[in-house]
């Protein structure tokens, strides 16, 4: 039945940068992933998402500064509702490089800035899986 | 829910029904066909600048030049596609040199002509930058009101002869700053604003009747209702509307492309109201600029020079199409209109192409919507220098990329410019980095001489070369629009969405492989030791707190049976069809907030998600 | 974790079958990703009658505007009703990957309703138009006591005979533009169809292609049967929306009083029987072929075995015994 990579991309909060987004779910699609893109969801929305479509990859956009404040949220709802392990989930957008380490703190696997490149992205996503055991 | 509602068409029904025809005419026959079939019938008479022997002999030489002298492998590739950040790449190869060929039927008088008269290439008012200085609009926004006033007298105190206000991502996305949506972001990347209260601290001893403000207020719904507290904060602090002079953003492809949101409004409510917003503020706020259409949004999001301008002037002609319909004569509200464009990298198409939407719109105006009026055919505009390109990488080197588009704005005849600043990838910009860009515009203007002679550049080869091949890749990217339906219809189905995605993965892609070259990004780096840190802005921390305490207390001291009768009226204004913006005002009146009044807008219209496909 | 251990899949199916969403998921997933033996036994405990539920199939052209419709549906739906999406978008037969887009319509509505269940797929390279993900989802999803199961099709044109088939009542989505209904016609599902949509009327005048749709129609009516109504919306403004969600009803009334409704069961379990069939053959090919030491595909690949004869060998071992008569 093959084994596809799921992967859940959502924008955060009021962000309304949407392009980096798109290119990296993309970038993702071609490289024989499935993605679901969901625009904009507040923490509830994007926790309601995992639970329904149980993907495998959680990716948060942030561009508009709630990287922390929201993003930290994500991570708690998605605790509360038993849908955090098991997953891996990655914050990208403009975030400073002192709350880069914060956010790992909080759970989120990896951090990336605007600058990263389509090979890092695919390399640091497989290897977490496989980190995770779902690869 | 929202039900599909037609304004009564009041005034002239043979403008109506001519409207109604020519968008017709324009979706069965394509734009180009409709704009030639009417130039044709005007019958003008073309004399060519360049004469038919000295063409000739220039012919054969060239002939013997590519042949004898240009080395072998500049003859394979004689045009070349270039790759610049935002760029049109293989869209409009370029020569290696130009030459009268490339221009054998140019007619001065009728593709150049002189500025202040038709086709306007060269400009539009007679003196340019002589009679008026090009205004200089910085950019300001941050925190609460009162810290982006201080900012505000700050750059008056240093030569600025405009401003243009932004706010921030609560108040863009119409979300009040004690919304939990707003949570986290408050003050950050523009000015909070929730009330007439705010409007007014944030304009304290600014001389609204004598400076000319420009509010980004981004989307129809948000200029209606941003638009309003200005307004009602204007009236308070003692300035008749008639006087005001300024500039709203109104643009329904911010409002439906651009930006993304948890909750936007449908595209036939996003138009209506941006066709409201215009009918009002023509009529109340005549020195007011009602719109400046994208342009620079679009642009940053991810597409190039040509398809900029062809949504730009594609939106402009639904709009007036609309108004027509509504029964105005193009030539009462065509003098209003405005532009907004992000000149970028490609020095020479940037300059090229103000010039070619300059003579385009004078064509589109007069020749498909029928307007007789020349202040009707006026294609002003306001440049941002492209905010894209600043690098995070050694920002110092964003002035000298500053610098180059602002010179090209400038030598394009842009009516007012921002700078962007070269802490532009970290964060809203410190007083220095404000400083420096004011002084680009200002040693330009004043050190220079540029600005004493009108479009210094025209009777070049390259820039009317260039001129002419971009207006008609413009009209082509116009075609396709239309055919589709035109501009509202490519929104509803995702076509513009699209084309942004492709073209900001492809851009991705480009950058990565190095092909488009970003200097001290991925060629000529320097190691980071070597580049010393620069200020970065920090936001006050207290702008949240204090605008949910404000609120708070304007919630206790306002008529809570006023506010809720005046949104009522809102709603009651949309059942019967009417134009919303003299009930926003008065719900602004009695200090409704911002997040209450898209609330309304919410509810009448409802909410809507585009269904994006790569 | 994430794939656990035969035992602990026991338990989550029967928290799912208490209605717990994120166990529901999980099942689906294993179903996507597991192995068929454990599929097999999981299959065993969900496996019933599938009419105790109600699906629901759209398709139509791209452009329709199917994702709008069933986000106004589902909510209507949930007022009274247990009710499952499953939205389905193309894979990209180059990398095998999909954009599922279909969902963000959806968002908004889902907030504190806990009567909608969606779920997107990717349509999947061997089948086309529909993965077995699909069927099982429903299954599951019928197992665990929703009532109604509304599945989007692909809107690729045969390819949507698939989700036709595996549904109680058929709906055909179609647009104001009469070019859309030749080129359903072409396809052939224009006769499968138990209710006609003509969606988008905001955009332009919908009775043209209603009036073409009814003329098709009327071979099919027979003044006694299913009466094949052709309803008008407007998805994106909500109108038109409770007719749809009536008819549906009433299609369901009508399966069940003229008994077609076990006919329509048979063809879905037979359906899935042959899908389930061609998605191990497919593997089997794909393995197969995917062998490049195989000495028989080499003699094939340099023109020393036509594709008859190796064919013929190849389905002779995988299956063994009685052959396949091959021409």
């Amino acid at each position: 039945m093959g084994r596809r990579v799921k992967v859940l991309i959502a924008k955060l909060g009021l962000d309304p940068h949407w392009r980096g987004a798109l290119v990296v779910a993309y970038m993702l699609r071609n490289a024989g992933m499935d993605v679901i893109y969901i625009g904009n969801a507040m923490p509830d929305e994007i926790v309601k998402t995992i639970i329904d479509e149980d993907p495998d990859v959680v990716g948060i956009s942030s561009l508009g500064g709630a990287h922390i404040s929201l993003g930290r949220e994500v991570i708690e709802e998605a605790k509360r509702k038993g849908v955090y392990e098991g997953r891996v989930f990655i914050m990208g957008g403009v975030i400073p490089p002192r709350d880069e380490k914060k956010l790992i703190e909080l759970g989120y696997d990896a951090v990336f800035g605007p600058g990263a490149t389509e090979k890092e992205i695919l390399a640091v996503i497989n290897q977490k899986l496989k980190e995770k055991g779902i690869l | 829910m929202f039900h599909e509602v037609k304004n009564r068409v009041e005034g002239n029904s043979k403008i109506a029904s001519y409207a109604e025809d020519l968008a017709k005419e324009l979706i069965e026959e394509g734009l180009s066909a409709v704009l030639s079939k009417k130039l044709r019938a005007e019958e003008l008479r073309r004399i060519n600048l360049y004469n038919e022997e000295a063409l000739k002999e220039i012919d054969k030489r060239f002939s013997s030049w590519f042949g004898e002298r240009l080395p072998e492998k500049d003859r394979g590739s004689f045009r070349k596609a270039l790759y610049l950040l935002l760029g049109s790449k293989e869209r409009i190869p370029r020569p290696l040199v130009c030459t009268p060929l490339d221009l054998r039927d140019l007619d001065y008088v009728r593709d150049i002509g002189f500025p202040g008269e038709p086709p306007f290439t060269r400009g539009v008012h007679p003196n340019m930058y002589r009679g008026k200085k090009f205004t200089m609009r910085p950019i300001v926004g941050f925190g609460k009101p009162e810290d982006t006033n201080r900012r505000i007298h700050f750059l008056l105190k240093q030569g600025a002869t405009g401003i243009n206000i932004v706010f921030d991502l609560p108040t863009i996305q119409e979300y009040d700053s004690d919304n939990p949506y707003a949570r986290g972001q408050v003050g950050l990347c523009g000015a909070a604003v929730d009330t007439v209260e705010d409007m007014k601290a944030l304009l304290k001893d600014v001389p609204l009747d004598k400076l000319s403000i420009s509010l980004t207020t981004h989307y129809p719904s948000n200029t209606m209702i941003l638009g309003s507290l200005f307004l009602v904060a204007a009236e308070e602090m003692g300035c008749k509307w008639e006087e005001l002079r300024g500039t709203v953003q109104n643009d329904p492809v911010m409002e439906l492309v651009v930006r993304t949101s948890p909750e936007s409004l449908p595209p036939k409510a996003v138009f209506k109201i941006h066709v409201d917003n215009i009918e009002f503020l023509r009529e109340k706020v005549p020195k007011f600029n009602y719109v400046t259409y994208n342009g620079y949004n679009l642009r940053e999001a991810g597409t190039d020079e040509v398809l900029e301008m062809a949504v730009a002037f594609s939106t402009a002609l639904e709009a007036s199409l609309e108004m027509m319909r509504r029964g105005h004569s193009p030539d009462d509200f065509l003098d209003r209109m405005a532009f907004f464009w992000s000149v970028g990298d490609d020095f020479f198409l940037e300059v090229a192409r103000m010039r070619a939407a300059r003579r385009l719109w004078y064509k589109l105006t007069k020749y498909v919507l029928g307007a007789s009026k020349e202040r009707s055919w006026w294609c002003r505009f306001h440049v941002q220098t492209s905010g894209i390109s600043l690098t995070r990488e050694e920002p110092l080197n964003n002035i000298a990329r500053a610098t180059l588009h602002t010179l090209a704005a400038v030598l394009g005849g842009a009516q007012s410019i921002h700078a962007s600043a070269y802490d532009e990838a970290y964060s809203v910009p410190t007083e220095a980095a404000h400083l420096v860009s004011l002084r680009i515009q200002q040693i330009i203007q004043e050190e220079t001489g540029i600005t004493d002679v009108v479009d210094p550049l025209a009777g070049s080869f390259y820039v009317e070369w260039l001129t002419n091949k971009i207006e008609r890749e413009i009209l082509k990217e116009m075609d396709s629009i239309w055919r589709m339906g035109g501009l509202l219809r490519a929104i509803e189905e995702g076509w513009l969405h699209k084309r942004i995605a492709e073209f900001a993965h492809r851009e991705q892609k480009l950058l990565e492989q190095g092909v488009i070259k970003i200097v001290g990004v991925n060629i000529y780096r320097a190691d980071k030791a070597s580049i010393p840190p620069i200020d970065v802005f920090r936001y006050p921390e207290d702008a949240e707190e204090m605008q949910r305490r404000k609120l708070e207390a304007i919630k206790s001291l306002r008529s809570k049976e006023r506010v809720e009768n005046a949104l009522a009226k809102i709603m009651e204004a949309a059942a019967k069809g009417q134009n919303l913006f003299p009930y926003v005002i008065d719900a602004a009146r009695e200090r409704a907030t911002k997040g209450e009044i898209f609330s309304v807008f919410k509810k009448i219209f409802g909410v809507w998600k585009l269904r994006i496909s790569i | 974790m994430r794939h656990p251990k035969p035992s602990a899949i026991f338990q989550i199916l029967e928290n799912a079958l208490k209605g717990d969403s994120a166990s529901i998921s999980r099942i689906i997933s294993f179903f996507e990703r597991g192995e068929i033996e454990t599929m097999g036994e999981i299959l065993k405990k969900i496996d019933g009658d599938i009419s105790r539920s109600h699906i629901v199939s759209f398709v139509g052209p791209p452009g329709a505007g199917k994702s709008t419709l069933l986000a106004g549906l589902s909510e209507i739906f949930s007022r009274r009703f247990k009710v499952a999406v499953l939205l389905v978008d193309p894979s990209s037969p180059l990398s095998g990957g999909a954009f599922l887009g279909n969902r963000i319509r959806m968002v908004q509505r889902l907030k504190n309703n806990s009567n909608i269940y969606v779920r997107s797929f990717s349509s999947g390279s061997s089948l086309g138009g529909l993965s077995l993900g699909v069927y099982f989802a429903s299954k599951l999803l019928a197992a665990c006591g929703f009532d109604f199961i509304l599945i989007e099709g692909v809107g690729a044109g045969h390819l949507d005979v698939k989700p036709l088939l595996y549904s109680h009542t058929r709906v055909i989505v179609l647009t104001p533009v009469y070019g859309d209904i030749v080129q359903t016609f072409k396809s052939g599902i224009m006769e499968l169809g138990d209710i006609y949509v003509v969606n988008k009327a905001d955009v332009s005048d919908p009775q043209p292609v209603k009036a073409c749709v009814e003329e098709l129609l009327s071979f099919r009516r027979s003044g006694k049967g299913w009466h094949f109504p052709v309803l008008v919306t407007e998805a994106i403004n909500g109108k038109g929306l409770e007719d749809l969600v009536h008819e549906i009803h009433n299609h369901r009334a009508y399966l069940e009083s003229s008994h077609e409704i076990d006919e329509r069961g048979k063809i879905m379990r037979m359906t899935e029987l042959r899908d389930v069939m061609s998605a191990y053959v497919s593997k089997i090919l794909d393995d197969v072929i995917g062998d490049e030491n195989n000495e028989v595909l080499s003699l094939f690949m340099s023109y020393n075995s036509t594709s008859i004869e190796v064919a013929y060998k190849i389905l002779s071992k995988v299956f063994g015994g009685t052959r396949p008569h091959v021409p």
